[in-house]
């Protein structure tokens, strides 16, 4: 079934991990799919085995918090809801720092000969009301 | 120039890991800046500039720069595997939290060209969106509105390019030493040792 695309449930748990930052709405649409109730403040604290890799409660919130990772006060909300699980933490930290690592790592300076071009070429075109200073 | 100044160097580090050579990432830099110039006019203040220009930048890739229209077509339909997640470290660890502690010490420590070359390894369709969203941080929204498609199909490429880059990783990981062959053969049992025929095989979505 359609319905039942893991793509399309990773995607419906990102939207669930961003509602989840308001509370027990993600966390009781996630801990549905996992077959048991969620803590009023949304905690996994019954459904998640201590596993991040075998609980679907802790991977929507992993995944939810992974799609917007650059978004801190998301991640946080989404990391509160994770603090009781002490390996689901881990892998979430593992997976936002691989992606800083990423990005560090692949940090490049442009060159300066770009630079000059660039604002040499911007500052030859006339538009109206606008100037190579306001981009 | 103004606001879109200080945005050079992170456009520049996402053309170059685009085009994978040097001179058509300088290229690739100036027309966006050109047509974020003559397009500013329709730049609504307030909104989201970095966003803006990457979204410039892709298109302006996809439409002009790309040298592999020569690739296979590749697979954009849903994945059906047994981890549906989004996760790197579930793959190259094979699911163990034993080792996330040693893996980020790993990726840490590699030379920056060994991770450059880890991203530009994945096929160009699977590439663009694990850059924006993975490297430059965009959500998967704003990924699926800079390439027109729907976040699923997104998601699918996302998919698939975290495995190449997870395997391609794996394989830096052995050669350096911090993943043992023994290691790597238990916890990964069904991992092809070639990273490359993996990365192949993932991208023709077998």
């Amino acid at each position: 079934m359609a319905d039942e695309r893991p793509e399309r449930r990773a995607a419906e748990r990102q939207s669930a991990g961003r509602r989840a930052g308001g509370g027990p709405q993600g966390g009781s649409q996630a801990s549905s799919t996992a077959g048991s109730p969620a803590s009023p403040a949304g905690m996994p604290t019954s459904n998640c085995p201590g596993n991040p890799y075998e609980c679907e409660f802790a991977q929507s919130l992993i995944s939810g918090a992974i799609g917007a990772w650059q978004e801190e006060p998301h991640v946080a909300q989404l990391r509160a809801q994770l603090s009781e699980c002490s390996p689901c933490l881990l892998a979430l930290d593992a997976e936002i720092g691989l992606r800083r690592t990423l990005q560090a790592k692949s940090q490049e300076r442009a060159p300066q000969n770009v630079r000059i071009h660039i604002s040499r070429t911007l500052g030859r075109i006339s538009l109206d009301g606008i100037t190579e200073a306001d981009l | 120039m103004g606001l879109a100044e200080p945005l050079m160097d992170q456009l520049y580090s996402y053309a170059r890991r685009l085009t994978r050579n040097d001179s058509d990432a300088e290229d690739l830099v100036q027309d966006t800046y050109l047509q974020a110039y003559k397009g500013f006019g329709n730049f609504a203040e307030g909104s989201n500039l970095r966003a803006w220009m990457y979204r410039i930048m892709t298109n302006a890739f996809i439409n002009s720069y790309r040298k592999s229209k020569h690739e296979p077509q590749l697979d954009d339909t849903p994945i059906d595997d047994e981890i549906s997640d989004m996760y790197f470290f579930g793959r190259i660890a094979g699911g163990s939290d034993m080792r996330l502690g040693a893996e980020a010490e790993f990726l840490g420590s590699l030379p920056d060209f060994e991770i450059k070359q880890a991203l530009e390894a994945i096929p160009e369709h699977y590439r663009v969106p694990v850059l924006l969203a993975d490297v430059e941080g965009f959500s998967y929204k704003e990924v699926a509105d800079f390439l027109d498609v729907p976040q699923g199909t997104v998601m699918s490429r996302l998919h698939r390019g975290r495995k190449i880059l997870a395997q391609e990783l794996y394989e830096v990981g052995r050669r350096y030493g911090y993943i043992s062959e023994m290691l790597g053969d238990q916890q990964n049992g069904n991992r092809p040792k070639d990273g490359q025929q993996a990365a192949a095989k993932v991208a023709a979505g077998s």
